[in-house]
């Protein structure tokens, strides 16, 4: 009896300090977060960004957007993403294999012809192009459609990339609803970096669930009704507001969404492009590439712009989230073992001192540690063993440490960008905030240990779909 | 082993210290919340009714004929509202962005409202603030508002060690003195990176046909971002004369020189366009025959 | 003569107004173009002169609006601070009829207005 009862004073020890430490350093960080966003905010009113909207010198872009069975979306994501202000830039459309009549549509309403003038082929590898088309409207001169065999979204993205003739590459999904100023403010850091090169950009991805849409752009910001969905804004609200902009400080940013980054094509060429295969290929990217400037000794940067940029669809019901979280996971753990040289090593700077260790003790260890104290927990409780007072302590702070996190985070928007203005929206944000510890977080801790699983069982689960409800449309 | 353990187990009152600190410090956080909720829609709707019941004033005021030229005469309630720091705020920014928007004698008409509503203190009070944003703001400010007193304030702001403050100092002596204000350069201390380039570039756009001063001290200088800035005015300005200089910077001992002078010869026909192998060599052994005169 | 201003900026949407009355046309001004696809349902001006840049529904896409519908022969001046090719090419494939680059001044403003109305 002695020892068990040792072990669990250890355990509960170490669940403790482990807590502290863990959500110390992430009010510090929260502090910091918001110090850097409300400069950033003041910064804005000063920069002009028409100047780079129609100057010729602004650097060239091409915008690559994957599609694959999006039919009845196309030719308004096309429309979107050709209103965005920029006048460089070229938009490649990636039919990636789609059995529906995408395809068929593009060419019909945006006059395609075949362009030879593409060589198809490239430095990256990617499943066989079926061709490349061009319009012959100038309308959409901008516009070049690359048609290839279905390979997934990072074969899709190569294909792209190598097709791709401009100097920075923007990645986003067909389905996202960009900012119209998005691309001016995604390359500006480019731009204005003197003495280290940046090599990507990631700006804040947002949830477009329940708002409204209009001819291609977001006219109305609504709080999602749906309250996984909520949880998953003020989730989001967290992870951009309060995490990201400390990691783009200290230049450890791991993450550029794949909905909506930008990056230096040959950088991107010269390590790899996109990992096909990979359930995280833009947390793959992002590593790789620092990978590869770090093992060449060229100074970088990864810089992160805490402004709304895009807006995407969150996973609405229960279903869909387990298969999101599920190959979050697996892209996670993937990744790490890709790159586990990295992980303590001195020669990999920031990246393998800080961020890639980081991304292990906290990310990736996190979902085990509270499902094992879970078990514990059960296993004490039924055996009568439990310290109830002690336990209730416990939780007493561990879920008062929490709160204060997304209330931190709420603080946050309400003071930088405050976006959610209708009446009862914020206090929603608050209700969804006490609700999570109870369901929402166990639920998704319970999804990346099922991924993880998976992938050591090398069980095979593809993307796990997800079902577009599609957001409001005005009329 | 045992003993250590137990010293290590934290007593459940550290613990309820933890958490009623932590309880506390939620309650401050969510009052934080409401209040910030307050103030934004406060301000917001202040400065909403501000605009709507000046744009009005303002937008007459400007169509008048020779304005500036009568005494100033506000309706009693917007005389006292005049006298609010707040207003003047709102209304200094205001003019400012009409203005961006207007050009020809328009401006003259804005920068006298400006004048005549004597905003030009309040400005100046932006200007001398210690934080770096309203420093910013009151340079911009000024400067659109052709207050041509402040230049020697706004030159020596122009190598501020806020990159914001500099950028807008450096915009401010163009807006104020045409491509006289290059002057700046100089004294430059901090490389120009390329978007400032861009924003000056946009600034000296205004002032195509006006004789610009001596380039031969920012082309042949050792400030690099300043020469790679020079050889894009002379390029802007279609300043011919200068291509004999240019032409030596292709074998500029830096790769980023070397590549905008060719840009800038090729762009006015005199030389081929360098590949990246080229330029790189181009340091070691002279590629382009010496332009006579 | 009447005439349709749709323009963000309240001063200078003011401004644009007062100048254009004292030319003596018949102007109403909305600062949006949501506003202005509502007026223009109910309402057919002789003439429209819209903004790009503005909240809800872009100036294009009130132009693109107006030319697949009754309003397919009223001119359009379109305002905007993009001076890009791109843009003003869009612009006119959509049926602008006149194309004003932002800073501009009122009395070309004027000058074009009296061009298209003859």
């Amino acid at each position: 009896m002695n020892f068990w009862h040792t072990a669990l004073q250890w355990f509960s020890n170490f669940v403790l300090v482990y807590s502290i430490l863990s959500l110390g350093s992430y009010l510090l960080i929260a502090l910091f977060s918001i110090r850097e966003t409300r400069r950033y905010l003041r910064k804005l009113s000063f920069t002009n960004y028409r100047v780079l909207a129609s100057s010729e010198l602004a650097p060239s872009i091409s915008l690559l957007a994957t599609a694959y069975n999006e039919g009845p979306t196309i030719l308004d994501n096309v429309r979107s993403l050709l209103s965005l202000h920029y006048e460089n830039m070229e938009l490649i459309i990636i039919n990636d294999g789609s059995k529906d009549d995408t395809l068929e549509k593009l060419i019909k309403k945006l006059e395609l012809v075949p362009d030879t003038t593409r060589p198809c082929e490239g430095q990256l590898a990617c499943k066989p192009i079926k061709g490349v088309y061009r319009s012959t409207n100038p309308i959409y001169r901008k516009v070049v459609v690359i048609d290839k065999e279905n390979g997934g979204k990072a074969d899709a993205m190569n294909a792209g990339i190598n097709l791709a003739r401009n100097k920075y590459i923007v990645a986003t999904d067909g389905d996202c609803i960009l900012e119209q100023d998005a691309l001016l403010k995604m390359v500006k850091p480019f731009l204005q970096s003197t003495n280290r090169q940046m090599i990507a950009t990631g700006g804040v991805v947002r949830i477009i669930n329940d708002c409204e849409v209009h001819n291609g752009r977001l006219s109305k910001i609504n709080m999602p009704r749906n309250l996984i969905v909520r949880t998953q804004v003020l989730e989001y609200i967290r992870a951009f507001l309060l995490g990201r902009m400390a990691w783009s400080r200290i230049n450890g940013l791991l993450i550029v969404s794949g909905a909506f980054g930008c990056f230096d094509r040959d950088v991107v060429i010269a390590c790899g492009g996109y990992q096909q295969g990979s359930f995280g290929e833009d947390f793959d990217l992002v590593v790789s590439m620092r990978r590869y400037m770090e093992e060449n000794g060229l100074p970088y940067r990864v810089q992160y712009i805490p402004e709304p940029l895009c807006w995407t669809e969150a996973p609405a019901s229960f279903k869909f989230l387990n298969n999101q979280r599920n190959r979050w996971a697996r892209g996670l753990i993937q990744t790490l073992w890709k790159h586990r040289k990295t992980i303590f090593n001195p020669s990999y700077g920031i990246l393998g001192i800080v961020s890639i260790p980081y991304f292990l003790l906290f990310e990736f260890l996190a979902p085990f540690i509270e499902f094992v104290g879970f078990i514990i927990f059960l296993v004490l409780a039924i055996t009568g063993m439990i310290d109830w007072e002690h336990f209730l302590a416990l939780l007493a702070f561990v879920l008062g440490f929490g709160y204060l996190l997304s209330f931190f985070a709420i603080l946050m928007e309400v003071s930088t960008f405050n976006q959610y203005r209708n009446k009862g929206d914020i206090r929603k944000l608050m209700f969804a905030a006490i609700l999570e510890p109870f369901y929402f977080h166990p639920f998704v801790t319970y999804s990346a240990i099922r991924g993880h699983i998976d992938l050591l069982l090398k069980r095979q689960k593809g993307w796990g779909e997800m079902k577009r409800t599609g957001f409001k449309k005005a009329v | 082993m045992n003993e250590y353990a137990l010293e290590l187990h934290f007593s459940e009152n550290l613990i309820w210290v933890f958490t009623a600190f932590v309880a506390l410090v939620l309650l401050v956080l969510g009052a934080g919340i409401l209040i910030m909720m307050r103030i934004n829609r406060y301000k917001e709707e202040q400065r909403r009714q501000i605009r709507a019941q000046w744009k009005d004033l303002l937008a007459e005021m400007l169509m008048e004929e020779n304005v500036g030229e009568q005494d100033l005469r506000l309706p009693p309630e917007f005389e006292a509202a005049l006298q609010k720091p707040f207003v003047r705020r709102v209304l200094a920014s205001e003019l400012v962005r009409t203005q961006q928007s207007l050009r020809g004698n328009m401006n003259e008409t804005i920068t006298a409202v400006y004048n005549q509503l004597q905003l030009a203190d309040q400005s100046l009070a932006l200007l001398h603030s210690r934080k770096w944003h309203r420093k910013a703001k009151g340079i911009q400010q000024l400067s659109s508002m052709g207050q041509y007193q402040v230049a020697e304030l706004i030159v020596d702001l122009t190598n501020h060690p806020n990159l914001s403050v500099r950028n807008e100092a450096q915009l401010g002596m163009i807006r104020l003195e045409g491509p006289d204000g290059l002057r700046f350069l100089n004294s430059l201390q901090h490389a120009l990176s390329e978007w400032q380039q861009f924003n000056l570039l946009h600034q000296m756009q205004l002032y195509t046909g006006v004789e610009l001063p001596d380039m031969d001290g920012w082309l042949l200088g050792s400030q690099q971002s300043v020469v790679v800035f020079a050889i894009r005015l002379c390029r802007l300005f279609q300043l011919f004369g200068y291509a004999g200089q240019i032409e030596g910077l292709q074998r500029h001992s830096n790769t980023a020189i070397r590549r905008e002078a060719n840009q800038c010869l090729h762009h006015w026909g005199l030389t081929e366009l360098y590949t990246e192998e080229m330029l790189r060599k181009a340091m070691a052994t002279p590629l382009a025959q010496p332009l006579t005169a | 003569m009447k005439i349709l201003i749709a323009e963000d900026e309240d001063i200078l949407r003011k401004m644009m107004e007062l100048r254009l009355s004292k030319e003596g046309y018949s102007v109403t001004a909305v600062s949006n173009g949501q506003d202005a696809l509502t007026h223009l349902e109910n309402h057919t001006p002789d003439l429209v002169i819209t903004d790009i840049h503005m909240p809800l529904v872009s100036g294009l896409e009130v132009v693109g609006w107006m030319k697949q519908q009754a309003h397919c022969s009223t001119p359009v001046i379109v305002l905007s601070a993009l001076g890009q090719e791109h843009v003003v090419m869009d612009a006119f494939s959509l049926g602008a009829d006149d194309y004003i680059t932002k800073p501009f001044s009122l009395n070309e403003l004027v000058v074009r207005v009296k061009k298209l109305a003859s």
